[in-house]
Formats: C-alpha cells, structure tokens, sequence
C-alpha cells in the first residue's frame, strides 16, 4: 500500500514545478547555494519527468465545473519533455560561473513554466504557465541591466502581453463554445477564437511581422539568458502549433517565407547575436512548414527539427555568449581570428553551425532530411524549393560567414583577435556536451527517430539525400567566395517590423501623452487657483461672518468669551468630523 | 543520379546568389540604418545635457592654513554657460505656511536676542495679545452681562480700540499670505543692503496695496490673485536677489563675478576666502 503511494506521488510530481520551486529557493537562499542549486534543479526536474508515465496526472479542482490537469504526458509533449530537460541541464552547467542569483533563479523559473506550458492538459493551466513564461522571460531579457536590455525587456513584454491576452480571449471562447482541454483547432477554423489563439501562438513562434522581438530582445540578455532564452519560447509555440494547428496547409506556405525572410536578414546582420536570433526565425519557418503538412511525418519532422535546433542553436549561442564574454564585443566587424585564441569555442561552433546547414553525418541533416522528405511527400515543391533556399541562407550566414570573419578567416586587425577573459571550463563543457549530441544524434538516426511522437521510419542517409545537401553547401558556398568583399558585415543596423512601434507607434504616444499632461496640466493649475480662491473666500468662517452686524454670539464657551459665528462653524465641523471618524472605526 | 545532384548544385548557386543580390543590394538599400539609428535622439539630448550644459558637481570646503576643515562641505551644481540656468535667477519656491513659520521662529530668535522679555510686564504682554486679536466691533448686540474676567485686561482693551478704529484689514491679514512674515524681517535693518531690501519691500507693498484696490473694485478674486501672485513674486525675487550679498555660501564663479563686477583685480590662483576678503576690503 504504501509502495502504491510513493509510485502514486511519483507520478504527480511535476518537473516544471519543481523547477520554479528551485527557481525561488534560488533567489531567496544565500549566494553560495546557487552554483549547486544551478546543476541540481534541472536534474531534479529530469530525474520527476523520468518518473512519469501516460497516466500521470496532478489535477485541481477550480470549481466544481472546471477542473485543471497540470500533467498530461503524451508522445509529443514526452519528446519536447526530454530536450527541454536536456538544455536545462546544459544551460545550468553554462551559465554556472558566470550567472547572477536571481538570473539564475528567473531562468530556472521561466524553465519550469515552459515546461509547465508543455505539461498542461487543460486551458486554464496552459494560459497560467503561458503568462508566468512571458514575465520570467521578460527578466531574463532584462538581467544585464543596462539601459539596451532594460528597453529591450519592455517591448518584449507589450509584444508578449499582446500575444498573451489573444491567446486568452482565444481560449476563454474555445472553453465557453467547446471544451477545457486542449484540442485541435479543425473545427473552429475562421471562428474568433481560432484567429485569437492563432495571433496568440504567431507572437510566441515569431511569425513575421510578428517576430521583431526576437531579434529585438534576446541579443541584449547576457550570455546564459540568451541561450535560456533561444531554447524555449518559441520552441513551446511550435509545440502548440503542433498541437492545436497542425496540418493546415497554409502554415506550409507560411513557413517557407519565414524560413527565406529570417536567412535574409541574418545575411545582413553585423551582431553575431541578432543573426542567430534571425536564423531562430528561419529555423522556425521550417518547422511551421513541416507543422502545416501535418500528419505523422509532418509532426515527427517538426519535432525532430525542433529537437536538434535547441541543441545546436544552444551551442551557437552559447559559443557566441562565450565569445562575447571572453571579448567584450558583439559585432562581427569588430571580431576575427579567433579559433586561435578559443579554439574549443571555435570548434564547437564550428561543428554546430554545419549541423545548422544540414552537413551530412551531423543532427540538422537527420531533421532536415525528415522535414524535406515530409514536404515532398504533401506535394508541395515550390515550398519545398523555397525551404532549400532558407538551408543555404543558413550556410551563407552562420556556417560561412560567423565561422570566416570571426574565427577561422584572416583577420586584418589585431584588436579584434584580442581576448580580454579566459572563457570558464563550465561554459567549455556545455559547449562539449551539446555538440556531442548533435554528433550523436547524426551518428544514430534510428534511436532518435524512435523518440519522436509517431517513431517514423526514415532513411536520412540514401544516397540522393547526402548527394542533395553535398550539393547545396558547394553551390551555396561558391557565391560567398565570389562576393567575400560584399559578404563583409557592416556595422549598421537593419530595419524590421519592429520600426512599427518602435517609430510611428512611439511618436503617436508621445502625442498623446503630450495631450493627456496637457489637460491634466490646465486642470492641475485651474484647480489650484480655484481652491486658492474657495480658501480665500471660504476657508476661514470668521472672515465670512466678520462683517455681519448680528452674529456676535457671547457666553458661549467656557471661558465667558465673545465668540464670532466663524468659531462656532468651525468648532462644530471639527466635531462633526471627529465624530464621522469615530463613528467610521465604530462601524468597522 | 548525377543529373539530380547537378540540379541541386545549380538550384543551390542560384539561391545563394539570389540571397545575396536580395539582402546585399536590395534590402541594404532600403532598410539599412545607421547604428545609433533608433537611439541617436536619445544620445544626442544626453550629450546636450551633460555636455551643453556642462553640468558638474564639486564638493568644496574651505580650509584653515592648518589645514583644517571651517567651513561645512556642501555641494554645487555649475550649470555651465547656459544663460537660462544663472544660479542667480534660480528661486526655491516655499510654501507660504513653510516660509511663515521660518519667519516666525527667526523673529522669536532675534526678539531671543536683542530684547529681554523677561523686562516687560505681564500688562504689557496682555495688551499685545489683545491687540494681535481680532478687534471688536464697537456696536455689540448684546451688552456684557457677565462680570469683567479681569480689570487689568479691560483697561488695557478699551485705550486699544480707541487707537484702532474700524480700517481696513491688512492684506495679510485679510487672505494669510507670507508677507506679513517677510516684511518682519526688515523690521530692523542692520545693513545697507538689507535696508535697500526692505525699501524695495516697501515700495512692493505700495503697489500690492494698489493691487488690492484695484482687486476689492473689481470683486475679481481670480484677478486679484494673479496680480497678487505677481507682485509676490517680484517681491521675493527682489528680496532674494538683495539678499545675496557676498559670502562663503556663494560659489567660486559667483564671487569672482561680483569681484571682478566691483573692478577686482584677482590673482590666478585664490581661494574663495580670499576673494571674499577682497570684497569686503573694497566694500569698506
């Protein structure tokens, strides 16, 4: 019996939980426990998902009508499960050295509601965790405290407060006309609630022109938060999308522009952040491609792409946190020669950025190849074509251009080799690590395959397949060669959708914050000189009453005084005032 | 076999340089920016506020020749070369019931001082409180049927009345600004400046009595207290602005303006004692 309880309460453990638990402790204990406070939540929260099974479940009764379930664990929230555990762990071993406490404990908090979000079985527990992921993220934007990431933070929160409250119109009409647990959208298609929550999931997957506050807000984080927050957002949008939106064909267009727009503007970038930040957007694309064909290879292939990009874009970004750490620059113009000085980084980077463009042998060839295959197999080769397009996008700015101008190309100027910090071992073995399953994961295709929802059965490594992305990296690589002095990023900064509110939309509030302290101005300054004027005339009893002829009152106080009708007013409305006050404290 | 990967080779080359054209020529030209594009207003008002402006704060205290601190630091705001921030037109607006019970308790210090109230007698004290009471109408409603509380204070009260008669209230009196407060403290000018400060006070007072005929004929309270507000503006400015005569609390730059103002020729390098010294070495 009590074995039975102890499998019982094994099972309502809830990992996302456990990691905001962890997360608080964090930031309430002494600074010394946060080191190993860092290692020991994610694995906790690891060790509590490892326990739970299909028939997990943590339910709470709201009211006797709606009733929240904080676990369902099926296929495809298991596989999101497991490479969320798997980069916290790694984002805690990275960011063990050079984390501040509450970072620490905000990242842990906005771990845990991410994956509180991917855990929820009902509406009400999904929009719970959904919020607290927004706000914890919106810290984690903010931890470097300087004025960038301070503003960078407020437009992450107006941007996801928007997303947030569509996505909670949208659920609130999908209960009231259908159910509390999360459903697909089929059946609401064009109704409110199906635009709401869409709008909701567009902002959280940076659907362009609704992504200007990815690359708006995460190059401004510090090292471990960006790579906090490249790992979960967005990944728990296309979770959703999975979920509630999958094999609506539309998304298959959309994501094919996505996936050519982020390669676009990350070719233009000078921030080595901001263009990884913009191949998040293309890499996302690809995987709302895959979403839109649907079925179980269209969701085995957005799962899986999902899974190996917060593994090797985790790397990335940690390579350049690390970079940046170890430097004090961001800007590619200002960087180059590096692989000497951080050859680990360098390698690992390195390693990273071919699996990004899809190098035979290496984890993005294994998901790409699925979500190819899965777009072929809808029929969709315009699509398609344009996807190949986003891959060599990704080889012309991340494989070649990073890896040229930053580390491995010649570098004209010996400032930008110059390293200022040693980069701590801790964030040297994230990056180990994390590049090894990306090894793994190309080496054994097979196994990870069999940890997607629908375990599809592919052949990544036919010899069409291999021919086809040996192909794309030389005729992609050729054009970078050709036009290397065109190919030379420029310190300037690119324009996106976010000039929107950034510009226009600033200026029409300043407007109208203008209009509104005028008014509240003329009413500041008219009420005071009418209250002067009721003082004047008013205020004092006596000099009301001093000119009549007849008020004098005589024997009224104790003192055989002459008292004015003035004193009388006032003695009587401080007593009646006193005694409203009294009465007032009586009452309560 | 081959011809699929010739496909994808040339299908690749063209992307990549369809890319490049798209972003490198295309896309630069029209969303291109510069760096500080979204912030330069910002910085620039910066720059104008802490370099224009020249705002600096220095911490100054003077010293004895042994090297020891007389006078208390305190800190200084030099607002540079802007004409609009002169440290001289720059006026603390107190409340009026702030600025009457700081007058009120300077007057008790100096009456501290300069009177030995202990010497006036208990009559004396009873007629001023009498008087500082609002008067009594000679034509009461009801005669006094109570017997007189104290014969001292009914022989003092009615001499009073008889040198007060009906007149118009004072406008302090009348509406309780701080000038009452002000003007007491030009009761008793020790110095030239300040008895200029308090000619000017008194010519301030004429026109604020002026101000308020014209106010009482037109029963506008709105414009009367504009008019008002003005004429106690001009009123403090010209009292602060009197008040300023040299001294340790004025910084440097204000005390080799008035020195150089008063034709002083000042060393390179002086202290602001030393300016001091020179000033009223001229003075006398």
């Amino acid at each position: 019996m009590a074995g039975f309880t102890a499998d019982k309460l094994m099972m309502m453990l809830h990992p996302g939980i456990i990691m905001i638990l962890f997360g608080i402790l964090v930031m309430l204990l002494p600074r010394g426990l946060r080191k190993p406070l860092s290692i020991v939540a994610p694995v906790t929260a690891t060790w509590a998902f490892l326990q739970m099974t299909a028939d997990s479940s943590l339910p709470y009764e709201l009211t006797p009508y709606i009733q929240m379930e904080f676990i369902h664990l099926d296929s495809l929230a298991w596989t999101f499960m497991l490479v969320f555990c798997v980069i916290a762990i790694l984002n805690g071993i990275y960011g063990i050295g050079i984390q501040h406490r509450y970072e620490c404990g905000m990242s842990m908090v906005y771990a845990g509601s991410v994956m509180g979000v991917i855990l929820a079985g009902d509406c009400i527990s999904l929009i719970v965790f959904w919020e607290i992921s927004a706000f914890a993220s919106m810290y984690v934007v903010y931890c470097k405290h300087d004025r960038a990431s301070a503003r960078a933070s407020f437009r992450y929160i107006l941007v996801h407060a928007f997303g947030g409250n569509m996505l909670l119109a949208g659920l609130i009409i999908y209960m009231f006309h259908y159910d509390n647990n999360l459903g697909h959208l089929s059946d609401c298609i064009g109704e409110p609630c199906f635009w709401l929550i869409a709008i909701g999931i567009a902002v959280n997957a940076a659907i362009p022109p609704l992504h200007a506050w990815l690359p708006d807000a995460y190059p401004e984080s510090t090292a471990t938060g960006t790579v906090y927050l490249s790992s979960f957002t967005t990944k728990a949008a296309i979770y959703l999308m999975l979920r509630m939106m999958s094999g609506m064909t539309d998304l298959v267009w959309i994501g094919a522009i996505v996936a050519i727009y982020g390669a676009c503007m990350a070719i233009m970038e000078n921030g080595i952040r901001r263009l990884l930040a913009y191949h998040i957007v293309s890499q996302l694309g690809m995987m709302i491609a895959a979403a839109g064909v649907g079925g179980a290879i269209g969701i085995d292939a957005a799962t899986a792409h999902a899974f190996t990009n917060i593994l090797f874009k985790g790397v990335l970004m940690m390579g350049a946190g690390a970079v940046i750490y170890a430097t004090g620059r961001s800007n590619i113009t200002e960087l180059g020669g590096l692989a000497k000085k951080m050859p680990v980084t360098a390698v690992c980077f390195l390693i990273s950025s071919l699996a990004i463009a899809g190098l035979p042998g290496l984890s993005g060839f294994v998901s790409k190849a699925l979500i190819m295959d899965a777009v072929h197999e809808g029929g969709y080769t315009i699509p398609a074509l344009m996807l190949t397009a986003g891959g060599v996008g990704t080889l012309l700015s991340i494989t070649l251009k990073i890896n040229y101008f930053v580390f491995f190309g010649p570098c004209e100027d010996e400032k930008a080799s110059e390293v200022e910090k040693k980069v701590p071992f801790s964030m040297n073995l994230a990056m180990i690590l994390g590049t090894a399953a990306t090894i793994a994961i190309g080496i054994f295709p097979d196994k990870f395959y069999a940890l997607m929802p629908y375990k599809t059965i592919a052949e990544p490594y036919h010899m069409g397949h291999v021919l086809e992305y040996v192909a794309i990296f030389i005729g992609g690589s050729i054009p970078f060669f050709l036009y290397l002095k065109k190919m030379k990023p420029h310190d300037e900064v690119t324009v996106d959708f976010d000039w929107f509110y950034r510009r226009p939309f600033n200026t029409l509030i300043q407007k109208i914050s203008h209009i509104i302290e005028g008014i509240f101005r003329w009413c500041g300054i008219h009420s005071g000189r009418a209250a002067e004027y009721l003082r004047l005339h008013f205020g004092d009893p006596t000099l009301w009453t001093r000119n009549s002829s007849s008020v004098r009152i005589k024997n009224f106080s104790f003192e055989n005084e002459d008292r004015l009708v003035g004193d009388i007013v006032t003695a009587i409305v401080t007593v009646f005032a006193a005694m409203l006050i009294i009465a007032a404290i009586v009452a309560r | 076999m081959l011809h699929e990967t010739l496909e994808y080779l040339g299908i690749a080359f063209i992307c990549s340089v369809l890319l490049i054209i798209m972003s490198k020529i295309i896309l630069q030209a029209l969303i291109r920016r510069p760096a500080d594009y979204y912030n330069a207003r910002e910085l620039m008002e910066e720059e104008l506020m802490l370099n224009a402006a020249g705002i600096s704060i220095t911490r100054e205290h003077e010293t004895n020749p042994e090297g020891e601190i007389i006078e208390e630091k305190h800190l200084e705001a030099h607002l540079g070369d802007s004409e609009a921030a002169e440290p001289e037109e720059i006026m603390l607006e107190i409340p009026d019931a702030v600025a009457e019970s700081i007058e009120v308790h300077q007057e008790e210090e100096e009456a501290a001082e300069e009177t030995p109230a202990a010497e006036e007698s208990p009559a004396e004290e009873a007629a001023e409180e009498i008087v500082s009471e609002p008067e009594p109408e000679p034509a009461a409603v009801e005669p006094e049927p109570e017997p007189e509380p104290a014969a001292e204070e009914v022989a003092e009260e009615a001499p009073e009345e008889k040198q007060e008669p009906e007149e118009p209230k004072t406008p302090e009196e009348t509406f309780g600004f701080s000038i009452r407060a002000k003007t007491s403290r030009t009761r008793k000018p020790k110095r030239k400046e300040e008895e200029e400060a308090a000619e000017e006070l008194e010519e301030a007072k004429a026109a604020m009595d002026e101000a308020k005929a014209k106010a009482a004929e037109s029963e506008a309270a709105s414009e009367w207290s504009e008019s008002y507000a003005e004429i106690r503006d001009s009123l403090e400015k010209a009292f602060t602005e009197k008040r300023r005569k040299p001294s340790m609390h004025m910084n440097k730059k204000e005390l080799t303006e008035i020195a150089i103002g008063m034709g002083i020729e000042l060393p390179n390098k002086v202290t602001k004692r030393e300016i001091l010294d020179l000033i009223n070495e001229a003075a006398e």
